[in-house]
Parts: structure tokens; sequence; C-alpha cells
């Protein structure tokens, strides 16, 4: 069986920690001999995925909440989890990105889920073959 | 939970020559910085058309793509056009992806080269 690396990621959910994160996970990826493709797929999801919880995720609250990144390397498969403790990725009609980020990740990723945590938040699976 | 790290460098230059009004892009375009496409837009006012330079723009995702197309709102309600050079690379890419493509107008030849 082939070992599978991850690295877990946290931080605010706050636009300057899109940049910052979107740069760790393609930098770890990379370091795992992720090459192009996906890497630059990797790249444009993670970053939607990202914006879409600093957007929407604490749209109810004061004070933004966490955005947390699992990110999984194998020998064939890469994983990327992003997750929120919030409301989640559902849209909104004010939406700053106009509803594209969800159709856009789903045109650069093999898989996509989206699921709820428990007890509360929502967290996007975005997986790569290699 | 740890703070931002600050930004990748990312710089908006803005210049003004007989009614053209240049704006350069680099680096990384997305919700950290796409305020300050916002604000270059101020220097909007008073010009006939609005060129954007993206060929030292290496990243732009959902949040920048917004961002252009709020600039080209912006140089319309000041009484002008807006149009978009030189996209290369995951930013070219990324403009086809996003099927919006049709929204932007622009110039296959950058009119200042």
């Amino acid at each position: 069986v082939s070992p599978i690396f991850t690295r877990r990621w946290s931080a605010l959910a706050v636009p300057g920690s899109v940049p910052s994160l979107r740069r760790q996970v393609v930098a770890f990826a990379a370091g795992h001999r992720v090459a192009e493709p996906p890497l630059e797929d990797l790249r444009l999801a993670v970053s939607e995925a990202l914006t879409n919880v600093v957007l929407h995720g604490y749209r109810n609250r004061q004070e933004p909440g966490a955005v947390d990144v699992c990110a999984s390397v194998g020998a064939d498969h890469l994983e990327v989890v992003v997750g929120d403790e919030g409301l989640g990725m559902s849209p909104r009609s004010d939406s700053p990105g106009a509803g594209l980020g969800l159709p856009l990740i789903a045109r650069l990723v093999e898989r996509m889920e989206i699921r709820p945590r428990h007890p509360r938040g929502t967290e996007i699976r975005l997986c790569f073959d290699l | 939970v740890t703070s931002p790290r600050p930004a990748e460098s990312f710089e908006v230059s803005a210049e003004s020559r007989r009614g053209l009004l240049r704006i350069a892009v680099r680096g990384e375009l997305d919700i950290a910085t796409a305020p300050r496409l916002g604000a270059a837009m101020a220097a909007a006012a008073g010009h006939r058309a609005v060129l954007v330079d993206l060929s030292s723009l290496s990243f732009m995702d959902v949040a920048g793509l917004h961002a252009l197309l709020e600039a080209e709102r912006a140089a319309g309600a000041a009484g002008g056009m807006l149009a978009i050079v030189n996209p290369a690379g995951a930013v070219s890419r990324m403009l086809a992806l996003s099927g919006t493509g049709g929204r932007l107008r622009f110039l296959l030849r950058d009119p200042g080269r």
C-alpha cells in the first residue's frame, strides 16, 4: 500500500487567508511530486473553495470563524477538503462571485462533494486523479 | 488558527495618455487583492477608454474576474469603455473555463506595444 501524505491548516476566514492557504496547499502538493496537470487546476479550485468560505461561511456573524484545509496525496490521487463551522457553501442572492465559483470547481476536479459537518459547518471535498 | 501571511507582491499601475488609461496588473488577482483594482479604477473618470493589461498577471480566480467585470461597469459609468489585453497562461485558461469571456471586451492586438 502506497503511503498517503497529509497536512492540515487552519486560518481565519478573511480575504487575506485565501492567497496564503492557496499557496501552502499548492506548495505541499508540488513537494509531493504533483506536477502539471493538475497543479494549476488545484490552485484555482482551492482558491474558489476558500473564497466561498470567506464570502458565505460566516455571513450571519459579526466576526469570521475558521476555515480549515486538509490535503492528502497518495500514489494516484490528490484530495483537498476545505471546511468551515458556519453556514457553508449555500449561494446568496448578492454573491460577489456571481455564483460562478462552484460550477468552475466542478470543471476543474475529477470529483467534488459538498456535505454538512457535525455538529455544524460544511465541507467541500475536491478530488484529482494523478 | 493563524493570522494571514502577507500577500505575495501584487501591483496595479495606471498610466494616462491622450484619453486612454492603461492599467497594468501584476501578481495574483483574488479576493485579497481585487479591492486594489477597484481603487485604481477611480482614475478612469474622464477617459474615453481603459485598457487593462494582464500580461504580468500570474493567477486569477472568480473573485478576480468579478473585479474585472466591476471595472468594466465602472468604466462605462464614467462614460468610457474597457478592454482587456494580453491575458496569458493560467489567466487565459481561467477566462475560457469560466465561460464569461463574452461579458468582457478583449483586444487581440495591444495598441500600446
